[in-house]
């Protein structure tokens, strides 16, 4: 929302310099966002008379103009136009950047000194569109004759001014500050100067005589007055459509609005000016277009139906809908109601009836209207908000006033005001005790009331029962409770004058949140171990995980993603990873990447709560190595969980039902003879492998590349962060490394638990560590892996033959469990 | 033997890294290349090409150690990956495929004939935490102390609890400031961590000490300052008379102990349907010393907090009396905190995935 501080100015005194002025807005309504000198774009253009004007001598179509700009005498070509001797001009000399159409902040070109076919041109003199002041390109910019040769342009007109614009991200709810007239209230409220009302908006009945003569009879039928609370129109005739003044065009150049002819631009000018939009349709288009015309205009609000197109101002052919308010004729549409209006009843240079109208409508209906036919106005954006109804009426008086001064018209019918629910003032009490609790600063009952009055919200103090009544304007609906005044004593108040407080509490300690704690931990574990955390975004793309060989179909889809690559919620963490490893390759051929997240399971997988999917927690990591160096990470992890049965198991020693629907998604990823499945107790809560060959030149991963995914929300029940301790034995410990020879096939970890499985190895074996495993080439079908055995007693010294006995019980559990034999020779 | 002009070559040669390289793609690169066992030899054994290299890192004038350190390391990995793959190449040529997939045992801590030089063992550089993960903790922390207990958001919510628990009715323009991801599913992709209000208020009996750390997401195009994926921290704070004033107070001790120092602050107003009044805390820039600069929009302050004492319809809604309780809730953006601290000049390093980026904070 852009502002005009000459424009506030007609409304109240502005005595804080435009710095202060910003500043003061920010603490008190909402951000300025940008703040221009208007007149600084002008500022090198200077006042030109018009000394002689002559053809070009080669080139038809210029003029050849020697102008006197105070100081000298120059030589411009321009453009053909009507021009003549003692005219007033802008010049721009050669060198100054031409300010540039409306809206435009950069500027256009810089002037500059050239020749036109043999006639030297010395600066220029600019059309009204190449100053952003109008949008004419084809004469001249004229000035008033009063004008003094040399003397500074931006002196001449009002251009010397501070365009503010403010965030309207804040004022959602405040309509009543999307006009001038508001923000010069909260200006006046902010400097505590004397605010004056528009005379009009007190008084506006007096302005038309009462006995309009009904030439032209118009008749309104509001079938919609749920969405519609209030329709006016009148009909005017005599309309001479042309330019409108200067200063109205410049006051609408200003913020941002291109002057179109005199009747666009009061509509225009009245809706920036109170924040009311309103619509001129072209009396004779309508009535001529209408079938069933019988000397009446017909005005029909109504829902459209079904099937019902219209073709808006801007030519864009319309499907509506049957929840869409539209202005129509006794038959057809003509404007969609507070969004646009139709083409075919358009004001052009040659219309000379107009039916004026001004509606109000619903916020939340125009604003799923807008949203439905994609056509985002300034008219929708003040209706969206919320609009008070009783500004329909002064609002149309005054576009008559503006219609019959500025272009000629004539009133030709009455005016009609469909109107039946009329809103009405309301008043608020509460209690100033109330409000400075919920603060939590001594404001005064006085102060406040200096507040809310200069708000415009007259209020009265009741001693007796400490409250105060507010009188709320009907302007300003968002005020409906107590806590809404709050708003406006504090801002107005100061926030800058509260002095901070911290809430009192008992020292009780908080309770940690447990699983939360163990996230942490298991970043910090990866992290100790090398590990390098990612951050990546929960959304992914199909490709990615058909690179890796999965379906994202069954994920939650994004219906309006930013990119296709970011269509799906990511059930798995791992493709994300994955994604991220060939840009590190260039400088990293070996890392550890991981992440730790909430996915969301497949559709077809998740299981639900309360309506809503269960979110679990899940850790991946991905090594660019191989299998095995994932496979450490794992083991750092688990151990320093001290979680205390986990195993990685084969794909073909589980049973399918046992596998939980992600894993068994997610397990596509591997080589399929490569991975694993992480069991924590009984339960499946991962899986582990190293990447299929072709998700690695899929996705260019390294040949070696692997990792893990676990639920962390599964091995929550089963991870401990405090150890299991036990004091360490005082006896001594004796190493022995024994080296298995088993068939290739056997597992490492059915020999493991083969060893632990021997009778008194609970007892006596304190740890067991594989040191090699090794095959030889012409022997592949058998394996050896030698194991080094901590073999320890915590409440005696062992003897020899304990310790033998130990052995031969490993020895003989090996041999049963998995056919295994000890080697003739082990490195001891 | 130990002529001069030999030893000399010697020590010249492993500083030529390009040679290096050269040699290596040759190696590893021919039709019929080497046997892994003689290239191991060449390159790690005791007098390798790249073990001499990395002898020769101590020699370097300090200038040009930490980079040409640097370039050698990324080299030796480079090589050490080329050895893996042969490694196997030769045995799946040996032994065929379903030899290796055969003796291939995940339930193993390696692969079976694994010289020690290539058995599994940590990444050799320090690991690192990402910089979300590190601020985040010790902003929690900061509010731990202050007496609140932290929860998580989820990532997928219902409309409910998005918007219309939090004061937003249907069809309301302010919806229109959150500009909402959707899914197939009917669920939102959480546009703030605020969603958790309604099920917090509900369900802790006052008083309350809460926040909530969460992703967030909105449809908005990304480019150096603008990310559609982001962190809040809500706190939400629920008791008998608790005021606006201790809302400033408790966020302005925040930011002190955050930062270590005073830290100035100011309160715009602004408009969220479910505080009353909107809020938005911001303090001074720290980047630039309030002078201006692009991390502030050459405006001196950051926004970094919306906040402001909690609707009473919020109130109602999670079915507690807003004449007995009052309370206020915040939603601070803690990737903002990220960024500020380190000057990140381009918010898209968080999720980029770039190890460069990434190590520096280990």
């Amino acid at each position: 929302m852009k502002f005009s501080l000459n424009w506030i100015k007609e409304y109240t005194k502005i005595v804080m310099t435009p710095d202060e002025l910003k500043d003061r807005l920010s603490v008190s309504l909402t951000e300025v966002e940008s703040m221009e000198n208007f007149g600084e774009r002008f500022k090198d253009i200077v006042v030109g008379e018009v000394e002689e004007v002559e053809a070009h001598p080669t080139v038809g179509n210029l003029l050849v103009l020697k102008l006197d700009i105070g100081t000298r005498h120059v030589q411009v070509v321009v453009q053909r136009c009507p021009m003549q001797k003692g005219d007033k001009v802008p010049y721009l000399p050669p060198g100054v950047v031409v300010p540039g159409e409306i809206g435009s902040t950069s500027g256009g070109d810089r002037v500059k000194r050239v020749d036109v076919k043999g006639v030297s041109s010395d600066g220029m003199v600019p059309s009204g569109r190449e100053l952003g002041l109008n949008y004419d390109h084809t004469t001249v910019y004229s000035l008033d004759a009063e004008a003094k040769p040399g003397s500074p342009f931006n002196q001449e007109l009002d251009i010397t001014d501070q365009i503010f614009e403010i965030k309207n991200k804040a004022l959602t709810h405040r309509s009543d500050l999307f006009s001038i007239e508001g923000i010069a209230r909260e200006i006046a409220a902010i400097q505590k100067t004397k605010y004056r009302p528009l005379a009009w908006l007190e008084d506006w009945k007096s302005m038309i005589p009462a006995n309009i003569e009904d030439r032209l009879p118009i008749r309104i039928e509001n079938d919609s007055e749920a969405l519609c609370k209030r329709y006016t129109a009148v009909v005017l005739d005599s309309v001479e459509v042309g330019p409108s003044p200067r200063w109205m065009q410049i006051r609408l150049a200003k913020l941002g609005i291109r002057p179109v002819n005199n009747v666009v631009d009061i509509s225009n000018y009245l809706m920036l000016e109170v924040g009311q939009p309103n619509h001129a349709f072209d009396y004779d288009k309508v009535v001529s277009k209408d079938p069933q015309f019988d000397g009446t205009a017909i005005i029909h609000v109504r829902m459209a139906r079904g099937g019902e197109t219209i073709t808006t101002i801007e030519g864009a052919l319309k499907e509506l809908h049957d929840n869409t308010v539209v202005i129509s004729d006794s038959t057809n549409p003509i404007g969609i109601a507070g969004v646009m209006g139709g083409k075919d009843t358009e004001i052009s240079n040659d219309t000379k009836r107009v039916i004026f109208q001004v509606e109000n409508l619903d916020q939340y209906n125009i604003r799923r209207t807008s949203m439905k036919l994609g056509i985002f106005t300034d008219a929708v954006s003040r209706f969206s908000r919320g609009l008070d109804p009783n500004r329909c009426e002064p609002v149309l008086y005054q576009g008559m006033h503006l219609l019959q001064e500025i272009a000629g018209a004539r009133i030709a019918s009455k005016v009609q005001d469909v109107y039946k629910d009329k809103r009405k003032e309301r008043s608020i009490t509460f209690s100033s005790d109330g409000c400075r609790a919920r603060i939590g600063e001594d404001i005064t009952d006085d102060t406040m009331v200096r507040i809310l009055e200069r708000l415009g919200m007259s209020s009265v103090i009741d001693g007796k029962h400490k409250t105060i009544t507010a009188r709320i304007p009907t302007w300003r609906r968002d005020i409906s409770i107590p806590e809404d005044v709050d708003e406006e004593v504090v801002r107005l108040f100061g926030y800058d004058h509260i002095r901070p407080t911290l809430p009192v509490r008992s020292i009780s300690p908080v309770p940690e949140n447990e699983s939360r704690s163990y996230r942490v931990r298991v970043k910090e574990i990866l992290c100790e171990g090398s590990g390098n955390e990612f951050y990546t975004y929960s959304f992914v793309g199909r490709k990615l995980y058909e690179h890796v060989g999965l379906d994202i179909s069954a994920a939650h889809a994004i219906m309006n993603p930013v990119s296709p690559d970011l269509g799906y919620m990511r059930p798995l963490i791992l493709p994300s990873l994955v994604d991220k490893v060939p840009q590190n390759l260039k400088y990293r051929r070996e890392f550890a990447a991981f992440e730790v997240d909430m996915v969301n399971p497949l559709k077809t997988d998740g299981s639900m709560q309360k309506s809503l999917p269960v979110e679990p927690w899940h850790v991946a990591l991905l090594h660019t190595v191989s299998f095995y160096h994932s496979r450490k990470y794992l083991d750092l992890l688990m151990s320093s969980l001290h979680v205390r049965s986990w195993d990685i198991e084969r794909a073909g020693k589980i049973e399918p039902g046992r596998i939980p629907a992600w894993v068994r998604y997610a397990q596509d990823m591997f080589h399929p003879s490569r991975f694993g499945y992480i069991l924590a107790g009984a339960e499946i809560i991962g899986v582990i492998g190293r990447f299929a060959d072709e998700a690695c030149d899929l996705a260019g991963l390294p040949s070696g590349a692997s990792g893990f995914e676990i639920s962390l929300s599964d091995l929550e029940s089963l991870i401990s962060l405090v150890p299991d301790y036990k004091d360490p034995s005082k006896f001594p410990a004796v190493s022995h490394d024994l080296c298995f020879v088993t068939k290739a096939s056997v597992p490492y970890n059915e020999l493991l638990k083969a060893v632990w499985a021997a009778e008194g190895a609970k007892d006596l074996l304190r740890s067991v560590e594989c040191l090699d495993i090794f095959t030889e080439e012409q022997r592949v079908e058998e394996k050896k892996t030698t194991l080094r055995v901590c073999i320890q007693s915590y409440d005696r010294t062992l003897e020899k033959g304990e310790i033998d006995t130990l052995r031969s019980s490993i020895e003989k559990s090996v041999a049963r469990v998995v056919g295994g034999h000890l080697a003739m020779k082990a490195g001891e | 033997m130990n002529s001069p002009s030999r030893q000399k070559k010697q020590s010249n040669s492993p500083f030529n890294l390009s040679n290096v390289r050269k040699q290596m793609t040759k190696d590893f690169g021919g039709s019929v290349p080497e046997s892994y066992q003689s290239l191991r030899l060449k390159y790690f054994g005791k007098k390798g090409i790249i073990t001499l290299v990395l002898r020769s890192i101590g020699s370097l004038p300090s200038s040009r150690r930490a980079k040409t350190g640097q370039e050698i390391n990324v080299l030796k990995e480079e090589v050490e990956d080329r050895l893996r793959r042969l490694h196997e190449t030769e045995s799946m040529a040996k032994k065929g495929s379903a030899f290796v997939d055969a003796i291939f045992d995940c339930t193993a801590p390696f692969s079976p004939n694994t010289p020690n030089i290539d058995k599994p063992r940590f990444v050799d550089r320090k690991g690192s935490l990402h910089p979300l993960t590190s601020v985040g903790e010790k902003a929690i922390r900061i509010f731990e102390s202050m007496g609140f207990h932290v929860t998580e958001s989820r990532r997928l919510d219902d409309d409910y609890n998005v918007f219309t628990a939090l004061n937003f009715p249907e069809g309301h323009p302010a919806r229109d400031m959150y500009d909402t991801f959707w899914t197939d599913t009917g669920l939102i992709p959480i546009t703030h961590t605020s969603s958790m209000q309604n099920r917090i208020i509900r369900s802790v009996e006052p008083p309350i000490r809460e926040i909530i750390v969460g992703k967030c997401f909105r449809h908005e195009a990304t480019d150096a300052s603008h990310e559609h994926t982001f962190y809040q921290l809500e706190g939400v704070y629920v008791d008998k008379g608790v005021t606006l004033a201790d809302l400033i107070g408790t966020l302005s001790s925040f930011m002190n102990a955050f930062y270590g120092r005073t830290v100035k602050y100011r309160i715009q107003p602004s408009y969220f349907p479910f505080v009353e009044p909107g809020l938005e805390f911001l303090i001074e820039c720290l980047v630039c010393g309030q002078k201006g600069c692009p991390f502030c929009h050459y405006s001196s302050w950051v926004e970094v907090v919306p906040c402001g004492p909690i609707h009473p319809n919020v109130f109602s809604e999670a079915g507690r009396d807003p004449s007995k309780y009052s309370g206020f809730a915040w939603g601070l953006g803690f990737d903002r905190l990220v960024i500020l601290r380190n000057q990140i000049s381009d918010i898209r390093h968080l999720h980029g995935g770039d190890l460069r980026f990434l190590e520096q904070f280990s």
